[in-house]
């Protein structure tokens, strides 16, 4: 069709972009609290230990409280089998290049999930500080992972994923004493972005740090299950 | 639906806001009875992780074949706003870490500039 033939009109939208992905994350949300269930999303570059994090924290919340997770990849089924092992009811999403999950993509995650049968649902999200920052999934609590041998400086270089959490794990500390790791740094880097999310330094290696993530845990379950009786 | 890879083994996230986009002004095209889609206004704040010219790039990949096959993208930028953590002055800044003009304090809380605002669609409907 030629403009001629064509009547131009414009409409104003004011929309925003990621309205939809937002609308399918407070479905997800709603669901979850009505379920008495937690649901944190974690955010790492690749490498910064999410997993291992996750093994640890499966193997200390035995008996406690009933853990589930969600695991994001662009390939392979690893860490699907990793999580198994540990006797966590787990589902991978391979996203097969998608560099984030998306909401609509937990939500299917969600349904494959025993959630009657859980207290505590984990999202591995896909190895990348940029991406996965934009999308919330539906998450109560947002985590983000900062490595020792990665460096303090990747707060400053990557704000976005820092900026939005609700907790940031300085993970691998057991190797501080071998890099110029300056965690004192780190922390005013955090701190200038994000004052009021809470730091804490761990290895999921030793264990140290562990109770304070696991307290951390139960506090946020706590807030879950007082919603629902509320 | 599928979607087909842009460049190398990973798609950026600019591409699958590209499809959405394609998406939200496809259904306001369909309700508005257009032919046509000439025109689409974005906004994108600084404090988001979009990187506009890798939205635009990925916006000319995810149009074909749509009713927006010949439109064009305009992008604006947003700046941050910050609230100092320090001092509670409001300031704007192109990045986090910037420096608060009334005390001098690094950062602040975001109050504007964080977000992804399809503002205005130019299309053409059928001479009545």
């Amino acid at each position: 069709m030629s403009d001629s033939e064509g009547q131009r009109k414009y409409v104003l939208m004011f929309e925003h972009l990621l309205e939809a992905n937002e609308l399918i994350a407070r479905r997800t949300k709603e669901q979850l609290t009505e379920s008495g269930v937690l649901l944190i999303n974690i955010l790492s570059s690749p490498g910064s230990g999410k997993t291992t994090l996750l093994e640890a924290t499966a193997r200390a919340l035995k008996g406690r409280l009933r853990m589930g997770a969600i695991l994001g990849d662009v390939a392979t089924e690893r860490d699907y089998e990793r999580l198994s092992a540990c006797g966590v009811p787990a589902v991978q999403i391979v996203t097969g290049g998608e560099c984030h999950l998306e909401a609509a993509m937990v939500e299917q995650a969600v349904r494959q999930l025993p959630i009657e049968a859980l207290d505590v649902v984990f999202i591995e999200n896909v190895g990348n500080l940029v991406c996965p920052a934009e999308f919330k999934l539906g998450e109560h609590f947002r985590v983000t992972l900062l490595s020792v041998p990665e460096g303090e400086d990747k707060v400053l270089k990557y704000p976005h994923a820092f900026r939005t959490a609700d907790a940031i794990l300085i993970t691998k500390i057991d190797l501080l004493e071998h890099t110029r790791f300056d965690a004192g740094l780190a922390e005013s880097y955090i701190r200038s972005l994000n004052p009021n999310a809470r730091i804490i330094k761990l290895s999921a290696l030793t264990n140290f740090g562990l109770d304070e993530w696991l307290t951390l845990i139960f506090d946020w379950h706590g807030s879950i299950i007082r919603r629902v009786n509320a | 639906m599928a979607r087909p890879f842009l460049g190398g083994e990973l798609t950026l996230h600019e591409f699958s806001l590209a499809v959405r986009l394609i998406e939200a002004i496809g259904q306001k095209a369909e309700e508005v009875g257009a032919v046509k889609v000439s025109l689409v206004k974005l906004r994108v704040g600084l404090a988001t992780t979009v990187v506009p010219q890798f939205l635009s790039e990925a916006f000319n990949v995810a149009k074909l074949g749509t009713i927006a096959e010949d439109a064009e993208l305009e992008i604006e930028t947003d700046p941050i706003k910050l609230i100092c953590w320090n001092c509670g002055a409001e300031f704007e800044a192109d990045n986090f870490f910037a420096e608060c003009q009334s005390c001098g304090g690094i950062g602040g809380k975001v109050i504007s500039g964080d977000q992804i605002v399809i503002e205005r669609v130019e299309f053409e409907v059928k001479q009545q």
